[in-house]
């Protein structure tokens, strides 16, 4: 039995000649400790969590049809029908709200740890790029459902898109092909939900996760470190065992919600009534509060505004640090950030 | 800095862990991939009981008609006075047969096979006859199930 | 540096641009959807103004139905609004009443038309002014959600005895109750992931044969139909106890995951320890 494991791998050596001090380089690569925390393994979390993603959604389209006639159909069908359809879409449902819980988490504690700053100002960028992503999934994928909320969703989306100011126009267009959502519709969100957008974050993930490895975590050291002879540990198999044990509490959870809290179905889309209560998922409550606050434009110019802000913000920061030195301005705009975005939230969710 | 003794605890301590490990993860994909497959086997849709009706007007002697039945092509035939009804697959390869009424025989296009008025093999590579529907013809309307 | 600023200032003034007109988009829907009935009677004196009131606060309202559903007339044109080439009636004859209503309560004006209180006013038992019609019981604008507590003895022996009305009530009594029971049931099961449309449906149904049967005013025929809806009832409650059945199961198959993979955490835990041990 060792023999032939001893022959199989020397097979695998001529045949595929990859030092094996790349492996272990690669999945030995020191941990600092401060990493034992798990809200410094929120990038890690929503990394499987994708993973799960990719799974489940790759399952869903073995029966998903994107034509307007069939698509609530073909979702009521994996629901009710399909032995075990109502466990795969439950977890791609549930999954994907604890994707963007993690992701927005990781954004929160890589801000707040300064982490963006030189020289990984690039590596937040494309962070950003990561989060705009998620959320433009959350939203094509809420809409491939085609019932009601999911139609009407679409629609005052892409009627808000007209009001970006200059390209608006081609933008709704481009996005409904067409003048009203159709059909034309669904199959473009269906193919950015499962190619565009997988390819792009894809893309993203591997640089962010190459540059991390690059440029190395924030080198951080708490109070209660210091006690330990160690400043590192081993990515493997110190660093991959917590994170194997945060992905399995997060299949606990996800378990207990797929379980409880199945995946419903409202009632299939209709062109011709809206209902009374329309109201995104709850990552987008902030944006929708906003912009019923403000006037189109300037609601959509403001959503534009605050993106960069997001997305240069280690510029901006650099500017801040430079005329006031030491002051944690950055962190208190921070929390004023913060604060704002839980009110909208919270403000919507009760209205 | 461990001592020996200290370390071989650590070691078997180890091994047991990673062995527990090991059996539990192969329980836990086993669990995962079981809904898996099963979610890939779509359960049948049920169309028994489907009963296609068809004038005897439209099937003259030596013709045919053709229809659909639980969304498998048939045919209903009117050899020499008498209706026999078939599903129109092959039961070589799955090709659709056609009906030659000049020489009241079943030819498949794609093997060359032929198949008698009765539904069974004359010649060509087919393990078995065609598949026979119930006829049941009544005052001038076949139905067939 | 430039560019900062550039960002900065758009964020600033789009906050600051956004102020005045945030309370006009507040409502939009709501604001588009008011007809002119309702915007002008509103501010009408005293007796003008009073149907908007009680309009307001009617199940009508809730479900979306506006003046015009009933009245008719052209809810968008002030100058036409009341035209009776529009179809604009204003007060309805009593006579008129049933059918008045009867345009979209279609199954219940038939039954009401077959009962005792409508042949009363057609072989002239009662004086016209008194016979009874929808408004007699339901009122006119402040109309509500019908239920049982509408068979009362104050409004009943206005005209006659309670002791028939009774006898109405409490064969509903129980069979509503059982149906109000079997739709939050209902309700449970679909939120747990069941597929019950097929028996919200047939729910659906049974509930309409009960509710139009109200109006009849036919005391054996009541008791006769509820008895049946009864039964009906009693046969569908097999169905759901199999989806209950199938709810109970998937919980245990949940405990089940839960507790192996608390298991396999705990082993995670202790193996990560030993690492850990050795590092420290």
């Amino acid at each position: 039995m060792k023999k032939r494991l001893d022959q199989l791998k020397a097979w695998l050596k001529t045949s595929a000649p990859i030092p094996e001090e790349f492996f272990r380089k690669v999945s030995s690569e020191p941990v600092p400790h401060h990493l034992k925390r798990w809200w410094f393994c929120l990038g890690g979390t929503a990394a499987y969590l994708f993973l799960i993603q990719v799974i489940t959604g790759l399952l869903l389209t073995f029966y998903y049809v994107p034509e307007p006639g069939h698509a609530y159909d073909s979702v009521y069908r994996i629901t009710y029908e399909i032995p075990f359809g109502w466990v795969i879409r439950s977890i791609h449902k549930w999954s994907s709200h604890l994707f963007i819980i993690a992701v927005i988490l990781h954004v929160f504690r890589v801000f707040f740890t300064g982490a963006y700053r030189k020289p990984r100002e690039l590596n937040w960028m494309i962070g950003c790029g990561i989060l705009f992503c998620v959320l433009t999934f959350g939203f094509t994928g809420y809409s491939l459902i085609y019932e009601q909320l999911s139609y009407w969703g679409a629609t005052v989306a892409a009627n808000l898109t007209q009001n970006v100011p200059l390209i608006g126009e081609y933008l709704a267009r481009f996005m409904r092909g067409g003048d009203t959502v159709e059909e034309n519709t669904l199959t473009r969100f269906f193919i950015f939900h499962i190619a565009l957008l997988p390819l792009a974050i894809t893309i993203l993930l591997t640089i962010h996760i190459t540059l991390i490895r690059l440029l190395g975590v924030t080198e951080l050291r708490f109070e209660d470190d210091r006690e330990h002879s160690t400043s590192h540990v081993p990515f493997f198999p110190n660093h991959f065992l917590r994170e194997t044990i945060i992905a399995s509490c997060i299949a606990l959870v996800i378990t207990f919600l797929v379980v409880f809290f199945p995946a419903g179905l409202g009632l299939p889309a209709d062109p011709f009534v809206t209902p009374a209560h329309i109201k995104p998922e709850w990552y987008f409550y902030f944006t929708f509060r906003w912009l019923k606050i403000s006037s189109l434009t300037v609601g959509v110019l403001g959503t534009g505004a605050a993106a960069a802000l997001l997305v240069f913000w280690p510029f901006i920061d650099r500017k801040i640090e430079k005329h006031f030195p030491g002051k944690d301005i950055s962190i208190w705009l921070g929390i004023i950030a913060i604060a704002t975005l839980l009110v909208f939230t919270v403000w919507e969710a009760l209205v | 800095m461990n001592l020996p003794m200290e370390e071989l605890a650590i070691n078997s301590r180890r091994r047991f862990l990673s062995t527990c490990l090991g059996f539990l993860g192969a329980f836990l994909a086993g669990g995962f991939l079981y809904p898996v497959f099963s979610f890939l086997q779509p359960p049948a849709r049920k169309k028994n009981g489907e009963i296609v009706k068809i004038p005897k007007a439209d099937v003259p002697l030596g013709g045919m008609q053709r229809f659909h039945i639980r969304g498998i092509p048939a045919t209903v035939i009117n050899s020499q006075g008498t209706y026999a009804a078939f599903s129109l697959v092959c039961s070589h390869l799955g090709c659709l047969v056609t009906w030659d009424g000049a020489k009241d025989q079943f030819i498949c296009p794609c093997h060359g096979a032929k198949f008698a008025s009765d539904g069974h093999v004359i010649s060509g590579p087919p393990p078995k006859g065609l598949e026979q529907l119930k006829v049941d013809v009544k005052e001038d309307e076949i139905w067939i199930s | 540096m430039d560019f900062v600023n550039i960002l900065c200032t758009i964020f600033v003034a789009s906050l600051w641009f956004s102020t005045p007109f945030s309370l006009h988009a507040l409502e939009p829907a709501i604001r588009e959807s008011e007809s002119t009935c309702v915007s002008c009677h509103r501010d009408l004196e005293g007796m003008l103004s009073e149907p908007v009131r009680l309009w307001e606060k009617s199940i009508h309202h809730d479900m979306g139905n506006g003046c015009e559903g009933c009245h008719g007339g052209d809810k968008n044109d002030p100058a036409e609004a009341m035209s009776p080439q529009k179809g604009f009636v204003g007060v309805p004859s009593t006579d008129k009443i049933v059918d008045f209503c009867g345009k979209c309560h279609v199954g219940v004006s038939e039954n009401f038309k077959k009962s005792v209180h409508f042949q009363a006013s057609q072989t002239n038992l009662l004086q016209k002014k008194n016979t009874p019609t929808c408004v007699t019981c339901h009122r006119s604008h402040d109309i509500h959600k019908a239920s049982l507590d509408l068979i009362n003895e104050s409004l009943c022996s206005t005209c006659h005895s309670f002791e028939n009305p009774k006898r109405i009530k409490e064969a509903f009594a129980s069979t509503e109750l059982s149906l109000e029971h079997r739709k939050e049931d209902l309700n449970y099961l679909e939120r747990r992931g069941m597929s019950v449309k097929k028996l919200k449906e047939k729910h659906f149904a049974l509930r309409n044969t009960l509710h139009q049967l109200t109006h009849t005013f036919d005391v054996p025929e009541i008791q006769n139909k509820t008895h049946s809806v009864n039964e009906a009832l009693q046969t569908t409650g097999n169905d759901l106890k199999v989806l209950h059945r199938n709810i109970h199961r998937r919980w245990w198959v949940g405990l089940g995951v839960a507790c192996f993979l608390v298991i396999f955490i705990v082993v995670l835990v202790k193996l990560l320890k030993t690492y850990e041990d050795d590092a420290s």
